[in-house]
């Protein structure tokens, strides 16, 4: 059974498939919202009120999420590349999208570190 | 509460672990080895109580059945007799077993002072109008009197009984070449299956009966019907069963166990009819008699 994530706000309500969330990324008080399909949505919901949502509504097996510094949101499921010291990291399923995204060094390695430890590398 | 804006650009934050498998987590394999430590509990507890209850049935077992299953005859125990009280189909039934004792005909009265006489029942039915044994008897090889009015029989020889229902068997001329014993009586058991007789009057039983390839005597403790005492008989088990003499029929048995018993009317009475008869149950010669009665 599919899970959503659920944004409201004063204006709209936002339902998006857990499973195509791919990664969020801030701006200022907006958020947008890149799904597997290559979509963007921008809400109009501040990054850490997504993080927090996702906290309370994402419970099952749908990804792992993971904030990265104040501005980002990823799905571990579509990492495929990190490399701290190019501040770069690469979200894809490998077959109908790619995402090059950049973070900070240290916010990167920690995640590296974090990855290693969990597949015992 | 948790403040998801409180982070710095070199830091992240876990929001949402996706799932383990369950056979990683720690919770899986501590419920399996409680399972598997339950299980091996429950069998180890299960197999005590079996054998408990498995120990409990065949004391039991011992305690409550009537008759040996395997004869038990040694040679170097003295003649006696074994008395097993029974009920089976609410027929209250005694069964007397003869150990190391070799059956035979008596005509007259027994003499019960014999320490050699083990037990002793009346046999064949003496005719009320004429007081003659009723049907045919063979003492030692002589016959007696003949006549086969009941189809029982009981047929003795070198020590052995057999017991079956027939109009006419060899055994009743086997008997008289073999210096052998031979009368008749109503059949009660054939082949494991009760047989019907006409009386339906209401006394105390007595038979001779098959049982787990052993003689052994069976009388009711009440007053029961043939049909009953038959029937309780053979659900008991009884492959063949004649009757003996019934109702106020004199017997006795006679062994260091039991000391002297004797039940009937009084033998006084039995001593005016000459045809009066007994099967007797005699100790071996190389075994130690009963005590003298005094």
């Amino acid at each position: 059974m599919s899970e959503y994530l659920t944004l409201s706000n004063t204006n709209e309500l936002v339902r998006i498939a857990a499973e195509s969330l791919v990664y969020i990324a801030s701006d200022g008080n907006y958020s947008d919202i890149r799904t597997r399909d290559s979509a963007t949505r921008t809400v109009t919901v501040q990054l850490g009120t997504i993080e927090e949502r996702i906290h309370e509504q994402l419970r099952s097996n749908v990804g792992e999420f993971v904030r990265i510094g104040k501005s980002l949101i990823v799905n571990l499921r579509f990492l495929t590349y990190i490399n701290p010291s190019k501040k770069q990291i690469v979200l894809s399923d490998n077959h109908t999208f790619r995402f090059n995204l950049e973070a900070s060094k240290e916010a990167l390695r920690q995640l590296k570190d974090y990855l290693e430890q969990e597949y015992k590398l | 509460m948790k403040h998801f804006e409180d982070i710095k650009d070199d830091e992240i934050r876990i929001i949402s672990k996706q799932n383990e498998p369950f056979y990683r987590k720690w919770w899986f394999w501590a419920a399996i080895a409680g399972l598997v430590a339950i299980v091996v509990i429950s069998l180890l507890v299960t197999h005590k109580i079996n054998r408990n209850l498995a120990a409990t049935m065949k004391a039991t077992e011992v305690e409550n059945t009537p008759t040996p299953i395997q004869p038990y005859t040694p040679e170097c125990e003295p003649a006696s007799v074994l008395v097993r009280d029974t009920s089976i189909n609410d027929v209250p039934l005694r069964i007397l077993i003869p150990v190391n004792a070799i059956p035979e005909l008596c005509l007259g009265i027994p003499d019960t002072t014999d320490p050699s006489l083990i037990l002793g029942l009346q046999a064949a039915d003496i005719r009320a109008d004429n007081q003659k044994i009723v049907g045919a008897f063979v003492l030692e090889g002589e016959m007696l009197s003949r006549g086969s009015s009941k189809k029982g029989y009981c047929a003795i020889m070198n020590g052995n009984i057999q017991l079956g229902m027939a109009e006419s068997t060899p055994l009743l001329e086997e008997t008289t070449v073999k210096d052998g014993y031979f009368f008749r009586q109503y059949p009660l058991v054939n082949q494991g299956v009760m047989v019907n007789n006409k009386p339906k009057n209401k006394a105390l039983r007595h038979a001779l009966c098959e049982l787990n390839g052993q003689i052994v005597v069976v009388s009711s403790l009440d007053k029961e019907s043939f049909h009953d005492f038959a029937q309780a008989l053979a659900d008991m088990g009884v492959n063949n069963a004649i009757s003996l003499i019934g109702k106020n029929a004199y017997g006795f048995l006679h062994d260091s166990e039991n000391g002297f018993q004797s039940w009937g009317e009084d033998i006084e009475m039995w001593k005016q009819i000459p045809d009066v008869n007994f099967i007797v149950w005699r100790a071996k010669t190389n075994n130690h008699p009963a005590p003298a009665i005094h």
